[in-house]
């Protein structure tokens, strides 16, 4: 099981959707947060996901640019305590950019 | 679990050197290891002693250092990466003949075999990319 | 040294826009020099690095088109081109600076899932 960690917003967020299987995880950090907001593009991407996906946020990132509130609810915020814990429980981490 | 973090930006050029010192600091509040820091790229640029940032903002360069010698961290600069962008260690300096070594202390250069070391010893590697 | 890893790279940028394409390279190729387990993917623009008639003479640039050879050269173990990247930019075999393995999204993820060390560029 894989943690895929995005930090742009843009086109490695659908590069890495196309790689996650069942079961993996993403954290959304930097710029990626930015991937919560409830826009016809993001939804779409999000309902590609495959099943039991977990998907977090970086809170301090959603913080910083002011999103905290914007995230839809199979989001949770993680902390950078969570992160470590997230990179602990899965297998191996990937970060697509 | 021991963790090698790959750091791949400058100090404040982009985010992914903050968020790689704020992630390595959680390791260690975690109680885990950092086996190596491996700053590669630009990320060669958080070695350097020469940075001056303004007042109001983090000293990334300081906070790396800090972090390291506090917790003695292996933190290695890609020897390649580090010679492009200006980062030299005193033997470095002396043979390509500049007027001064600006590589922070508590670093090492070396070359990318130190990644793919501590990637075979590590039990996890999290990179920090631009 | 003696353990042996499997590390993937997949190189996603075009060849002169950025470093990126020499770091990816420049890590396949130590990892192949350190007998590990290596495959290198180009994926997204990327595939741009294959083209042949890279032509850099008139600068200083290090021609990435004529480095593409030196990973089966070096003994990394598998060279990929993504093939919907391809099909994308309208490429085919014959664009290529050398014989490329295609690679399509389904054994992409498996050798994403498969291996110890995914790193992408």
């Amino acid at each position: 099981m894989i943690l895929h960690t995005i930090n742009k917003n843009g086109n490695c967020l659908t590069r890495a959707l196309g790689m996650i299987a069942k079961g993996d995880a993403i954290l959304l950090l930097e710029d990626g947060v930015y991937a919560v907001m409830e826009l016809p593009q993001n939804t779409t991407l999000w309902d590609s996901l495959p099943d039991s996906v977990s998907c977090y946020a970086l809170a301090d990132d959603l913080a910083a640019r002011g999103i905290s509130d914007k995230m839809p609810p199979f989001f949770k915020a993680a902390d950078w305590q969570d992160f470590v814990s997230l990179a602990v429980t899965y297998d191996k981490i990937i970060s697509w950019g | 679990m021991k963790f090698t973090l790959v750091i791949n930006g400058a100090p404040w050029s982009s985010p992914a050197a903050f968020s790689a010192l704020k992630f390595a600091e959680a390791v260690l509040a975690s109680g885990h290891e950092v086996y190596r820091l491996f700053f590669y790229q630009d990320g060669a640029c958080n070695a350097s002693a020469f940075c001056v940032p303004p007042q109001d903002e983090i000293d990334i360069p300081a906070r790396w250092q800090s972090l390291i010698q506090s917790h003695d961290i292996d933190a290695v600069v890609c020897a390649a990466s580090a010679l492009k962008r200006g980062i030299l260690d005193t033997a470095e300096a002396e043979r390509y003949d500049k007027d001064g070594a600006n590589l922070r202390p508590g670093f090492t250069v070396s070359g990318l075999g130190q990644f793919i070391d501590a990637a075979q010893q590590s039990d996890r590697v999290v990179s920090f990319v631009t | 040294m003696s353990i042996t890893e499997s590390f993937l790279i997949i190189a996603t940028t075009s060849p002169y826009g950025s470093h990126q394409p020499r770091a990816a390279l420049d890590m396949a190729l130590t990892a192949a020099a350190f007998e590990q387990d290596v495959s290198i993917v180009f994926m997204d623009a990327a595939v741009l690095q294959l083209l042949k008639g890279q032509s850099t003479a008139s600068g200083t640039l290090k021609n990435v088109g004529k480095m593409i050879p030196a990973l089966t050269l070096y003994e990394v173990k598998s060279v990929y081109v993504h093939q919907p990247s391809a099909t994308h930019y309208d490429l085919s075999d014959l664009d290529y600076v050398e014989d490329m393995e295609a690679i399509d999204d389904s054994r992409l993820k498996t050798l994403v899932e498969m291996s110890n060390h995914v790193m992408v560029f």
